[in-house]
């Protein structure tokens, strides 16, 4: 990483900030989540959680200026020494995803507020926020921590609350319920692999620090245990990650969720699963490994290039935007997954890219569409009719997070389809490059769908008030989404920051051995 | 990130900043003022500029790029002036206006040409290329007719495509040498040399990509169309000269243009259509120039590109001009306007005259410089075809459009002459046309090469004179005769004419075809094989299959299942 | 003057506000030139023309004109040349029209325009 860069406003912090800001990170969003459910009236509830998860944002800045300094930041619970207590491992890769985690965390929150005025019935207000607060504590757990089991208990932490946060839209669509019931079913199966397999692990290693297991592994050699404990945790992970076929869950969970949620969520939670499987295969189970290696080429890569190619034709097909850009969100991780399969440091580096730059837009969407159902109610294709003059704004702003998606020059996705397809290449994968190309020519399908109906097509006549709503897209939803839309060209003309922590992430996986 | 060397600013940054500045600016004074303080400005860092070289450089640590982004040399040095002193003639003619959106759009539209026209590498130019076409076609938007919107989409949508043979050129291109830097290309590079071209030729409306310039700019708003009419085709030029010189496909595509606008403006209506077949037909003559290739063929593309935006740009004024004040712009709605506006007369009769290569007189001493290139190298048959395009200009440019607008029968339309900073932009203009005319030393000494060809022989003058004076009276004869085809309201057709009819009736066959063949293969399929069907089914209906909810004893074994799979993968493994 | 022949939808739309040539709008800067128009200039400007083309045909004749090409020294070579292009050109346009000509509203769109 380039050192130049690294900011100076570390000295001008108080010491002991910097030293727990690891700590806080975490703790801080914990325990702010019972007194939101204190605070008990929404907007209370709200400003609550707004100064708490910029607090943590801040945190996660801080945390970013030590990596930047020292490449990586360690940090013992109760100054235990690693193996034995609990400690936090912070390097390139997992700053990347804290850094979108918390971010996302702040703009859904201000972008959430309108919505979940309209949306959640008052005395539920609160418990919202609380759940949200605590959906933020676990995904921002499961980045931070080194320890294996931490990983499972925050993974149910953000888990439980996120079945809570989507059943909360059944005040707006029953359907909300048995969306959640079933992400229940398959997040309580995923989780229970994955603990099957951080036990196997344990029983192979006698260790649950993640940098202690792979000393071990190094020494031990592998075994059916090991291999039995790698298969059970990728397919966990892989539940969670919504890897195709098991994402069944994602499109109606997405879909029927409150907007916020869906907004939250579809930036986040996937993302994070998805760096604790790269975390797993690649840092804690040694890479090169034959198994891995197996898995990785005969399972992993056939799955994404599927999920890339089906679940675009599925979304070209959908008539509900929500599970449009779900489907969309299935078919994006399959590049994802489909970096991660090439297991080399380019293709892991290109899709930590895409993922960062996936989050800012697919984000950017769900709140574009959060703000159209907020003001005429709009959930079809066909319902976008005409927005882009009745909304200039947002429609704009979705406009630009839709070319995004689609990958178009000048916008931030652009850059992780490109180093998709160039690592691709460079491993001669060119199955995989083509289906790359495949895939986002559908996305030009899908997207183009939507935006050729939002500007080509004229808005429908609604007895006269058409016009009057023009203005109404409340600004505190609005600025999020710009600020997304802004983010998606910003990180194309200077791309340093995610690509420079990939790169990082990807050279900590490789070059310097697991943390 | 961006080195500047000897204290070299780009003048495409000023304007791209003021483009910026309007952009955010709500005072209509504080606007116009940035406008015109942003050539001038400009102009003056121009003139700063005593060294030829490539003067700043960005580093783009994403893919470890150097781009190159200001390069001053003598091909980019007259293209830089003439964009200045565009910008600044349409700042002028825009004074009366009250849109930012416009504003903000032309102003950044022009600083993009200027930013290409620097640019040294194929990424830059490319991206600034692209910027041409996103903010140029507000200014065809803007109009706010649906007739407009749709021509704006067509518009965009083969400028991108252009953008993107661009870029795919470049990409090859640089697989080839390791060099993304913007030299000449030629068609030796293989297909990179043929995508670039095309990409190019999109924009400098080569015959068959042309039809976008014909469809769009008469759409655009009066001052829309103005800007346009500088830009976007001479910035097209320009790339071809640094990367096509000699290519010699070139001599025949260019008379091609030069040649089939002068019929369809005969027959054209619309006066600003004329004009924009006139584009083409003037682009023409550049591109022969190019396609020859010799310094003197370089010379004349460069110097027709630089009296090219003073004339077309000062006739496209005055039919604004006609236009604000009357409306229309339809040769057979107009007629007689001299009583009512003599000034914009006079003006559009210099600019006539300019384009029409009369002896003093702009097009006089350019485009003698590329007649002089082509007979130099012995195409005796292009020569003449060119002479004869010659005698077209005359016929479209110098006569009718003056002609069917200010004289011709009396309309009886009365109206106020134009504002006075229309009369101003075209004042200069047509001043700029005649001291190019007399003052040619002064242009051929801004060329990219030395030239010391000289227009006013007595032979020149003799020989120009009589072809004008031949066809003038070929026009008058016609009109006694009443061989002339009469002005008519009618809608001329184009090749734009096969994707906006039997393109689009295809299409929507085709979607037909398609959507019926789709569901009677599914049906045949549910049939005979119905286990296939219903898979497909779960993959593409949206309420069936995989995208309708599973029980949930099916998913826990669906899960077992995949993770059965990963197993025997990882137990399989050596 | 070529309104002879043809009747125009055009004229008889603006027929109405049609005035007198020496109306009070006119522009003072126009007055002087008012004459251009006059009948007799119009008629006369056939022969005033194809009397300056048959001079500067005659100083072929007195000079003599250094070109690329020999064909291009003929006397009167741009004339004659200047004087077919022009009338090709222009009689092409009866035949080009009567291909490619359409009614305004050809193109739907075209409609909303005015």
């Amino acid at each position: 990483m380039n050192a130049s860069f690294a900011p100076d406003f570390l000295t001008w912090l108080p010491a002991w900030l910097v030293m727990q800001s690891a700590a806080l990170l975490v703790v801080m969003p914990l325990l702010s989540g019972p007194i939101a459910l204190v605070l008990s009236r929404g907007r209370l509830a709200w400003t609550w959680a707004i100064i708490i998860s910029l607090a943590t944002f801040a945190m996660a800045l801080i945390l970013y200026g030590q990596v930047l300094e020292h490449g990586s930041v360690e940090y013992a619970f109760g100054d235990w020494a690693p193996p034995l207590g609990i400690t936090y491992n912070i390097d390139a890769l997992n700053m990347l995803i804290l850094l979108l985690v918390a971010g996302m965390g702040v703009l859904s929150l201000f972008y959430g507020l309108p919505s979940v005025l309209r949306e959640i019935a008052p005395k539920d207000q609160a418990a919202f926020f609380a759940a949200f607060m605590l959906c933020l504590t676990g995904l921002l757990g499961v980045a931070i921590t080194g320890d294996a089991f931490n990983v499972f208990v925050f993974l149910e932490i953000s888990s439980i609350s996120t079945y809570v946060l989507i059943a909360m839209g059944g005040r707006q669509d029953r359907r909300a319920l048995t969306a959640s019931f079933h992400y229940l079913i398959l997040g309580t199966i995923g989780a229970t692999f994955f603990v099957i397999g951080i036990g196997l692990l344990y029983m192979a290693t006698g260790t649950l620090n993640m940098a202690d297991i792979t000393a071990q592994l190094r020494l031990h050699g592998d075994d059916r245990v090991v291999r039995a404990a790698f298969a059970f945790i990728v397919i966990g992970l892989g539940l969670k990650t919504a890897m195709f076929p098991l994402h069944t869950w994602l499109p109606n969970a997405y879909a029927y969720s409150p907007t916020v949620v869906g907004a939250f969520l579809a930036s986040t939670a996937t993302k994070v699963a998805f760096y604790a499987m790269v975390r797993f295969t690649l840092g804690v189970f040694l890479p090169g490994s034959p198994f891995s290696d197996a898995f990785l080429g005969l399972v992993l890569a056939p799955m994404a290039v599927a999920a890339m190619v089906i679940c675009s034709v599925q979304a070209l097909y959908q008539t509900d935007l929500r599970k449009l850009l779900a489907y969309s969100s299935v078919a994006q991780l399959g590049y994802m997954l489909l970096g991660l399969s090439m297991g080399t440091m380019a293709g892991v580096s290109a899709s930590l890219l895409h993922l960062f730059n996936h989050a800012l837009l697919k984000g950017g969407l769900f709140m574009g569409l959060g703000i159209f159902a907020l003001s005429f109610g709009v959930r079809q294709v066909q319902d976008l009719r005409g927005l882009g003059k009745t909304m200039p704004v947002a429609a704009a702003a979705f406009a630009i997070c839709g070319l995004s998606l689609i990958g178009v020059p000048l916008t931030a996705g652009f850059w992780g389809k490109y180093f998709l397809i160039t690592a691709a290449l460079e491993k001669g994968w060119w199955w995989a490059a083509t289906a790359i190309l495949i895939s986002s020519v559908l996305a030009i399908f899908y997207v183009g769908r939507m935006l050729e109906t939002m500007y080509l097509q004229p808005a429908p006549k609604t007895k006269g008030r058409s016009k009057k709503i023009t203005a109404k897209a409340p600004l505190l939803a609005l600025i999020p989404l710009v600020l997304l839309a802004v983010a998606n060209v910003w990180f194309f003309v200077d791309a340093s920051l995610p690509k420079g922590l990939a790169d990082a992430a990807a050279n900590v996986l490789f070059g310097g051995g697991a943390p | 990130m961006t080195e500047l060397l000897g204290n070299a600013i780009n003048p495409a940054w000023v304007i791209l900043a003021a483009g910026l500045l309007i952009a955010a600016l709500p005072w209509h004074h504080a606007r116009k003022s940035v406008m015109l303080l942003a050539p001038v400005l400009a102009l003056y860092f121009w003139l700063r500029m005593n060294a030829f070289g490539d003067f700043a450089h960005m580093d783009i640590d994403t893919i470890g790029i150097s781009l190159t982004t200001f390069r001053f040399d003598g091909l980019s040095r007259i293209w830089g002036l003439i964009f200045i002193i565009a910008a600044f003639l349409n700042a002028i003619y825009a004074l009366h206006e009250r849109d930012r959106l416009q504003d903000s759009m032309s102003v950044l539209y022009g600083g993009a040409a200027m930013a290409a026209v620097f640019a040294g590498d194929l990424i830059t130019l490319f991206v600034f290329w692209e910027i041409t076409a996103f903010t140029s076609v507000f200014l065809i938007w803007r109009t706010g007719t649906a007739a407009a919107r749709n021509a704006g989409i067509r518009y965009l949508v083969m400028h991108i495509a252009s953008g993107v043979l661009l870029l795919a050129g470049a990409v090859l291109l640089h697989a080839q040498t390791g060099s993304w830097a913007f030299e000449h290309i030629g068609l030796e590079a293989g297909l990179a040399g043929w995508l670039i071209l095309i990409g190019f030729g999109v924009k400098a409306a080569f015959p068959l990509l042309h039809s976008w310039l014909q469809d769009a700019y008469p759409k655009a708003t009066i001052t829309g169309a103005v800007v346009l009419s500088a830009f976007t085709t001479k910035m097209a030029i320009y790339a071809l000269a640094r990367g096509y010189a000699g290519t010699e496909i070139l001599i025949y595509v260019g008379v091609i243009m030069a040649l089939f606008p002068v019929f369809f403006a005969v027959i054209e209506n619309d006066l600003r259509r004329v004009l924009s077949f006139s584009i083409n037909n003037q682009l023409g003559f550049m591109v022969v120039g190019i396609g020859v290739g010799t310094s003197l063929g370089i010379n004349g593309a460069a110097a027709h590109a630089f009296a090219d935006v003073l004339f077309k740009g000062l006739l496209f004024m005055s039919m604004g001009a006609v236009l604000y004040r009357t409306g229309t712009t339809k040769a057979s709605e107009l007629g007689g306007l001299f009583r009512s506006m003599p000034i914009t007369a006079f003006f559009c009769l210099i600019g006539a005259g300019a384009i029409s290569a009369f002896p003093f007189l702009s097009a006089f001493v350019t485009k003698a410089l590329i007649l002089a290139a082509v007979a130099d190298e012995g195409h005796w048959i292009i020569w003449l075809a060119l002479v004869f395009a010659s005698a077209g200009v005359l016929e479209h440019a110098g006569i009718k459009i003056p002609y069917f607008s200010f004289f011709a029968h009396d309309s009886g339309r009365r109206v106020k002459e134009a504002p006075w900073n229309m009369l101003l932009a075209m004042g200069i203009a047509a001043f700029l046309s005649v001291f190019i005319g007399v003052n040619h030393r002064w242009l051929y000494a801004l060329l990219p090469y030395a030239n010391n060809y000289e227009p006013y022989t007595l032979g020149h003058i003799v020989g120009q004179m009589q072809l004008l004076l031949a066809a003038i009276f070929a026009f008058a004869l016609l009109m006694r005769l009443g061989w002339y085809p009469s002005e008519k309201r009618m809608t001329i057709l184009d090749v734009d004419w096969f994707w906006r009819k039997p393109g689009k009736a295809i299409g929507q066959w085709a979607y037909a075809i398609i959507a019926r063949l789709w569901a009677h293969s599914m049906r045949g399929l549910s049939t005979s094989f119905r286990s296939i069907s219903t898979m497909l089914a779960i993959f593409l209906s949206p309420n069936g299959g995989i995208s309708r909810s599973f029980p949930a004893g099916a998913l826990a074994g669906w899960a077992a299942a995949f993770l059965t799979l990963a197993l025997m993968a990882v137990y399989m493994a050596n | 003057m070529s309104t002879t022949k043809t009747p125009k939808k055009a004229s008889s739309k603006s027929a109405a506000p049609r005035k007198p040539a020496h109306d009070e709008d006119i522009h003072p800067v126009a007055r002087p030139f008012l004459w251009l128009v006059s009948d007799r200039v119009r008629k006369g400007f056939l022969y005033f023309v194809g009397f300056a083309m048959v001079l500067s045909m005659g100083a072929d004749f007195l000079i003599h004109r250094h070109g690329h090409f020999h064909f291009e020294e003929y006397q009167g070579f741009f004339a004659f040349f200047g004087f077919a292009a022009f009338a090709f050109v222009v009689l092409m346009g009866w035949p080009l029209r009567r291909a490619t000509g359409r009614s305004e509203d050809y193109y739907p769109e075209s409609t909303e325009d005015d």
